[in-house]
């Protein structure tokens, strides 16, 4: 299975996401400040990359997680991989893609756009990271969530 | 012929999908892609997914959006306005320019 974190950017809650999907962060506590900020891609994608899927990697089982900024365009891009599943003949159970965005606080948007969009790297990045943090529990039960269904669909 | 090819462009247009095989018993395959208003982020999207599934169906892109005049944009607008006779007409009358243009 392929399972796609999707937000804006693909710089902070599809890669929070993805990081706690595949244990690089913990489960059991938020994490702090350097440990959300070293994790693979976090506030990374540039602009001119929205739109691109990045596999960020395997989890433990052998499941492709990827990441991918939408730019606000999510119908009709997720509209398009529905069209290329139907057209190539693959499964919709194949696919399953999360909105990582509905997880997402003013501060982790105000960070985003500072960082992304103003280049104020510094700032931004810290804003989005204390956003990141109030909001973990969220993210951490929609990847937990993820997990139980991969789970109940691989029994069947 | 502008007829015909307006019409099967209704018929297309309802099926509301992003990318869709056109004129099925043509030799060549031949899609339409809606870009929208973020055409990159589409593309991109397009490439990567392709690459997500391993699919390599050796493609080439043409972007028509560069041939939108005026007459086009009026057509859409008188369209979603519900004048669908003037809009009708408006595509045809853009339809001709543009073939006048390619054509020389």
């Amino acid at each position: 299975m392929i399972v796609l974190y999707h937000c804006y950017g693909a710089a902070h809650s599809s890669v929070l996401s993805a990081a706690i999907h595949l244990g690089l962060l913990a489960e059991d506590r938020i994490p702090d400040i350097k440990e959300i900020r070293e994790i693979p891609f976090f506030d990374r994608k540039k602009s001119e990359e929205i739109g691109i899927p990045f596999f960020y990697g395997y989890d433990k089982r052998g499941n492709k997680i990827y990441i991918q900024g939408m730019g606000g365009s999510d119908k009709i891009v997720i509209g398009l991989l529905q069209d290329i599943m139907e057209l190539y003949g693959i499964p919709e159970r194949e696919v399953l893609l999360v909105n990582a965005l509905e997880n997402v606080n003013i501060l982790v948007r105000i960070g985003g756009f500072l960082s992304r969009r103003l280049g104020l790297i510094f700032p931004g990045r810290v804003i989005s990271i204390i956003g990141l943090q109030l909001a973990y529990p969220k993210f951490l039960a929609t990847v937990l969530r993820v997990k139980e269904y991969i789970a109940k669909f691989c029994e069947m | 012929m502008f007829d015909s090819a307006l019409l099967d462009y209704e018929k297309y247009k309802n099926e509301k999908r992003v990318l869709q095989k056109i004129y099925p018993d043509w030799p060549e395959n031949i899609f339409l892609l809606v870009g929208g208003r973020k055409k990159r982020v589409v593309l991109q999207a397009l490439e990567g997914y392709l690459e997500m599934f391993g699919i390599d169906p050796g493609y080439r892109l043409l972007d028509i959006s560069r041939y939108e005049n005026w007459g086009f944009k009026l057509a859409v607008f008188t369209d979603k306005a519900g004048f669908k006779r003037l809009a009708f007409a408006l595509y045809k009358y853009s339809c001709r320019k543009l073939y006048g243009k390619i054509k020389g």
